[in-house]
């Protein structure tokens, strides 16, 4: 649990914190999970690997939506919900969801790279 | 140990490699979500206004020759304070880019022909066609060239272009905008070329309406008497720009003649003709008034120009100054220098000159596209080759042949929707190299009448009425551009291409275009309507409205205490002057025995109406149904022909309700019995009064219930424009607002020790969606509100009422 909770709050850090380097392509986040998913495999860390970075990134992503348009008071994400006929927070929601897919699947990467039952190539 | 490499992280990885590929790029029309939804750089970002809101901002100019001030006021109009030219209009394209770079940017894809290169559908690519073939972009390449070749206006160019580009420069994916995020691409350099096409863009919306092919139809359908009669070149009730020498005796001009080379198979007739987005109807108000005419003894000029409503809006609003030059005004983003403003001492506005300056010629071609006809005589016809790039597909080169009188728009690759309009060659005085960018510019640094003459004297397209007033106290008017030559009918109808004697080539000198000069009126206006009366000694022809015009004859000639918040209430104005004059003479056709006791009552209260299109009216609508029925009911054997594109005038209706009550035109196809003028406006008024009731039950019954006006974001998407906006006014009132049209800048400025000026469009500074100051302006443009317009003497007052400052540095 205590592993869980911190693997999350380390790939929430990995996220931002390589997302505040603005030059990177907005897909750089993955390698720092990638990397942190082979990690936790070496050091043995007993955890999810899916579930726990799409949380990770689900949270980031809708969080700093959220965040971002209630600090900048735009009306951004109002006006991108009319576009597609759904309240903002269903943008939100979607942005999240899109945050956890390549969260979850690059930390699940990370960890199948060098799983224990591997099979050389 | 080293673990291996697992087969199992094939499948993720390569899932995950689609995925951000797939989130990368638009798809099947949807946006590139995975950047656009990114928090960190995405569309939230957008939100960031941080520049537009920063108390100061320094931005570096390595290019300026010294350092510039902008200072914002509270409505965001940023005030420039430039040491010379060359850094003035650098920090203009560079602000003008920081608030609208996605319009203008956009605007010049629409106006080239590159529409293409961003949306992939069909439709895109064949208006590119279409653009190109008409010889936009190539008009803008000679247009550029003669714009090279005055240093003033090249220099401003220059700078200008510079100034957008340094701004362009600077931007990350975070940063730019929101419209370029959602379609998924990115802004291109901008150039000299860019600015043209705007101007360009600007003249095919105000001279791209024809209706050649249609007269010639209808001239052979109904003949000459009959064409004379419903689509006569002057109507007697009018007010011209050029009001004076009033013939005694209202002649019609020289009716005109079928042309004798004009016939059917001339024409290979029955075809369906393309309707246009112009139109026609619509235009923009302007006046000036001595002070000999107002309250404070001082000038006062007032400028509504009309134009397709759109958000962000047509214009933005700026005051530019460095040595020699202040001057406030709107300009077009993506355009240097101010279009329509005033300075210390003048004060200009303009409207659209409405006439026909868009021809077509019927050639006879080489069945290899290699020669035309011409005097007897076969001559080559040459070609370019227009480069058309495609998103998604391979780039399409497509071959424009022209003859000596223009680009063939519709030929076999590309035969365009009407099968009459093939082979054609279009005469267009748009293609013609001008160089507009000099009138403007001398214009904003005018100081008398004479300076405004010289700056006007060489503008040539599209022409324009353009309204002077000078704090000496001098006004003007002048019906200004290239008008060529013609005899009567020439250009009207669709010319013979196969005849050199058909080809204008003198233009009518820039002393004999009509204009007025302080006439004793003491006040000069013109609203599109007619540049003169018939007994101008050239013909031309166009596409005028007098009803605005006579309008804002009645008001201005009423008062000579004129002041500020009078001329609000002309420019307001929703009274529709031709509606005022026409239902009395419906009222003395129709036949009350016929009518039940509901529709009694209803013409009981229309006979009460003024002709008043404001909010709250309750008798407007019902009118309104009634003259379109009565306009349906009278031309109905015109349904018939397959090439129908308009009515007669409305003043050639009244007249034949008037004069000739008993004419074949007012009976009905669908009966057997014979109805005159009285039967069908009676017919007319059932129908409207039983439509009426109807939705009066629905409880619409108030003119704004129906009249609503959008102001549309040039993508058409509805979450980025603001529809159905309850308004009053009418297309034809001075207050002309539309479904999609309507008075884009309302301007009112008085000269004097110091100009006092207000003004309002719908709209907001910013271009930008997501930001507060995207559609500030509109509820207040549409209560009729006007906002004080900061023209600051020095840069002392701009620093003090600043919200926001930029300084552009030099240091290296």
């Amino acid at each position: 649990m205590l592993n869980n909770i911190k693997i999350l709050a380390l790939t929430i850090i990995l996220i931002i914190l390589t997302r505040m380097i603005g030059i990177l392509p907005w897909w750089s986040f993955i390698i720092p999970v990638v990397a942190l998913g082979i990690v936790m495999t070496i050091k043995k860390w007993s955890t999810a690997g899916f579930g726990l970075g799409f949380l990770a990134g689900f949270l980031t992503w809708a969080g700093a939506n959220l965040y971002f348009d209630a600090a900048l008071q735009g009306a951004v994400l109002d006006k991108l919900g009319l576009l597609l006929s759904v309240p903002a927070i269903v943008i939100v929601l979607l942005s999240g969801i899109i945050g956890g897919l390549l969260t979850g699947l690059a930390l699940y990467t990370g960890k199948a790279l060098v799983a224990e039952r591997s099979i050389g190539i | 140990m080293m673990k291996k490499i697992n087969t199992d992280a094939v499948f993720p990885l390569a899932a995950l490699v689609m995925l951000v590929f797939a989130l990368s790029r638009q798809m099947f029309m949807v946006p590139p979500l995975g950047k656009l939804l990114d928090p960190f750089i995405g569309a939230v970002q957008n939100e960031d206004e941080g520049r537009l809101n920063a108390s100061a901002l320094s931005i570096p100019g390595k290019e300026l020759k010294a350092p510039v001030q902008v200072y914002f006021d509270k409505r965001k109009v940023p005030h420039i304070y430039a040491q010379n030219n060359n850094d003035l209009y650098f920090a203009q394209g560079y602000v003008t880019a920081s608030l609208r770079l996605w319009q203008m940017d956009f605007m010049t894809y629409a106006s080239a022909g590159r529409l293409a290169e961003i949306f992939s559908q069909k439709d895109f690519f064949d208006y590119d066609r279409n653009q190109r073939r008409i010889g936009i972009l190539e008009a803008a390449k000679q247009s550029l060239k003669v714009i090279n070749a005055n240093p003033l206006t090249k220099e401003a160019l220059t700078a200008y272009t510079k100034g957008v580009n340094a701004y362009i420069r600077q931007l990350s994916y975070r940063e730019i905008p929101l419209e370029y995020k959602m379609l998924g691409y990115e802004p291109e350099p901008w150039s000299e070329l860019k600015s043209v096409l705007v101007l360009k863009s600007m003249a095919n919306n105000m001279t791209g309406y024809e209706e050649d092919l249609f007269m010639s139809k209808m001239i052979l359908a109904l003949g000459e008497e009959n064409f004379n009669k419903l689509y006569p070149d002057y109507y007697e009730n009018s007010t011209p720009v050029m009001n004076a020498n009033k013939p005694a005796l209202f002649a019609a001009a020289a009716p005109l003649k079928v042309p004798s080379y004009l016939d059917y198979s001339f024409l290979s007739s029955n075809s369906v003709i393309a309707e246009s987005p112009y139109n026609p109807r619509l235009g923009s108000n302007s006046w000036a008034v001595s002070g000999k005419r107002t309250k404070s003894g001082f000038p006062i000029l007032a400028n509504d120009p009309h134009l397709g409503l759109s958000l962000p809006n047509i214009w933005i609003e700026m005051q530019l100054t460095a040595p020699g030059m202040n001057v406030y005004g709107v300009s077009i983003p993506g355009a240097p220098a101010i279009i329509i403003g005033f300075n210390e001492k003048v004060a200009w506005g303009i409207t659209n000159g409405s006439d026909d300056v868009r021809d077509w010629y019927k050639l006879k071609i080489t069945n290899d596209y290699k020669q035309y006809e011409l005097d007897g005589q076969w001559r080559k016809l040459t070609y370019r080759v227009e480069e058309i790039k495609r998103r998604g597909e391979a780039t399409f080169y497509d071959t424009v042949y022209s003859s000596v009188h223009g680009p063939i728009v519709n030929n076999r690759s590309f035969p365009g929707k009407d099968p009459d309009m093939m082979d054609m060659a279009l005469r267009w005085e748009l293609h013609r190299p001008s160089n507009e960018f000099y009138t403007f510019i001398k214009l904003n640094t005018a100081a008398d009448y004479n300076d405004y003459k010289a700056a006007i004297r060489n503008y040539s397209t599209p022409l324009q009425n353009f309204t002077y007033a000078g704090r000496d106290n001098v006004i003007a008017i002048n019906h200004q551009g290239s008008m060529p030559v013609k005899w009567a009918g020439q250009g009207k109808f669709i010319l013979d291409g196969t005849r050199s004697a058909h080809l204008y080539t003198k233009y009518i000198p820039v002393d004999s275009l009509p204009q007025r000069y302080n006439p004793d009126c003491n006040y000069v206006q013109s609203a599109n309507q007619h540049p003169t009366y018939d007994n101008y000694p050239y013909y031309y022809n166009g596409y005028y409205s007098e009803t605005r015009a006579n309008r804002i004859e009645q008001l201005l000639s009423k008062s000579d205490k004129l002041d500020i918040a009078g001329m609000e209430a002309i420019q307001l104005d929703n009274t529709n002057s031709f509606s005022a004059e026409a239902l009395p003479v419906l009222l003395s056709k129709i036949n009350r025995s016929r009518l039940n006791p509901q529709q009694l009552k209803d013409l009981d209260a229309v006979s009460q109406w003024k002709g008043n299109y404001d909010y709250e009216d309750k008798i407007a609508r019902l009118y309104e149904i009634w003259w379109a029925n009565t306009v349906f009911y009278t031309w109905d054997e015109f349904k018939n022909y397959r090439f129908y594109l308009r009515p007669p005038d409305k003043v050639v209706l009244l007249d034949l309700i008037r004069k000739d009550p008993d004419n074949k035109y007012f009976d009905l196809q669908s009966t057997a019995q014979r109805e005159n003028a009285s039967d069908i406006i009676t017919d007319a008024f059932i129908t409207s009064s039983n439509d009426f009731t109807k939705t009066r039950k629905e409880g619409r019954e108030q003119w704004g219930d129906y009249h609503k006006v959008n102001l549309m974001h040039p993508t058409n998407l509805p979450a980025f424009s603001e529809m159905s906006l309850s308004a009053a006014g009418q297309s034809e009132a001075i207050n002309a607002t539309s479904r999609n049209w309507g008075p884009s800048w309302r301007m009112i400025v008085e000269l004097g020790d110091r100009p006092k000026a207000y003004g309002i469009y719908p709209g907001g500074q910013s271009g930008n969606p997501a930001s507060e100051y995207y559609n500030n302006f509109t509820k207040d443009w549409n209560k009729g509100k006007y906002y004080p317009l900061l023209f600051f003497m020095n840069s002392a007052e701009a620093k003090a009422a600043a919200s926001s400052t930029w300084t552009f540095n030099t240091a290296k």
